[in-house]
């Protein structure tokens, strides 16, 4: 499966997310209300322990993190 | 009161109860909060129950309100308070003098513990007390941005998962505090998982403890330096 796949599974099986299908690879997450302070660090979590990288603090950026396309986009660099 | 009024009192007053503490107020530093007390209690609590002279830091000091609580319900300890802003540093300085705190309470100014370089504080301290902005910057713009109509941006955004501040505190603090010494938080409602993470991931911390309000809810999080 593919990296957006993974995340977008893990996102609306963890979050809540009112319609699932409205969540595109560009919408953002914080916007939507679907993660912040309550839940950015599962995020990482999944990201490490799913894809075998590690996220510094100074990562733990919206550039990296607020949408799925992003988010497959900054695992992608992180594992070339 | 709403929180809103009470904030409006506490500037037009100048003046604010903080535990039994009588503090002055003035823009450019927030309110202190009731909750705030708890982080307070907590504080105290935890260093009547420890020997000897105690070093403490108030990290984000805000009007000193911890900073002046601490040093006056423990006699012994010597507190370090300090912020970024001038606003806040010279709202301290004043509740300092206020309470006849200058000999046990010192107060510096820079970018989190930057402040405290220098210091011979390196390995020393015994106990971190830090209420930090914890408030997302998405949700400051919306619907929290009430928030700004009296009070500093500064007192209340944490970056743009409200964690910013408490990050950076977990990754700073390890190198000033003692073997034992204590990191307490303030922490947003909710927000007690994603601070249980960060202390985890840092690694030089043992697992957490939490305080909750009256209401059940965590308000404080804390943990020791291995």
């Amino acid at each position: 499966m593919e990296i957006k796949e993974q995340v977008r599974q893990f996102i609306v099986s963890n979050f809540y997310v009112a319609d699932p299908v409205a969540v595109g690879d560009e919408t953002s997450l914080l916007d939507q209300g679907i993660i912040d302070s309550t839940g950015v660090l599962e995020v990482i979590s999944f990201l490490e322990s799913t894809f075998g990288i590690v996220v510094a603090d100074e990562e733990m950026l919206p550039d990296n993190l607020d949408t799925i396309g992003r988010i497959a986009a900054f695992v992608g660099k992180k594992r070339a | 009161m709403s929180e809103d009024e009470r904030v409006r009192r506490a500037y037009a007053e100048g003046r604010v109860r903080f535990l039994d503490l009588d503090l002055e107020i003035a823009p450019g530093a927030l309110v202190p909060r009731r909750e705030t007390e708890l982080l307070a209690r907590t504080a105290i609590g935890l260093l009547a129950a420890l020997p000897g002279d105690l070093r403490v830091v108030d990290m984000c000091c805000g009007s000193g309100n911890l900073a002046c609580a601490i040093a006056s319900f423990i006699p012994q300890s010597h507190v370090w308070a300090s912020d970024l802003t001038d606003g806040c540093v010279a709202v301290t300085r004043r509740n300092v003098a206020r309470l006849d705190l200058g000999a046990r309470v010192t107060v510096t100014q820079g970018d989190l513990f930057a402040a405290l370089a220098g210091s011979g504080l390196e390995a020393a301290v015994d106990v971190v007390v830090c209420n930090p902005p914890y408030i997302s910057t998405g949700r400051l713009e919306k619907e929290r941005k009430e928030l700004l109509d009296h009070e500093p941006r500064e007192a209340f955004d944490g970056g743009p998962y409200g964690l910013t501040i408490h990050q950076r505190v977990v990754r700073e603090a390890p190198p000033f505090l003692r073997a034992g010494g204590s990191l307490l938080f303030e922490i947003g409602l909710g927000q007690e998982r994603q601070v249980d993470v960060l202390f985890r991931r840092a690694t030089s911390y043992t697992a957490t403890v939490h305080e909750k309000d009256a209401d059940g809810h965590v308000r404080v999080v804390m943990a020791k330096k291995v």
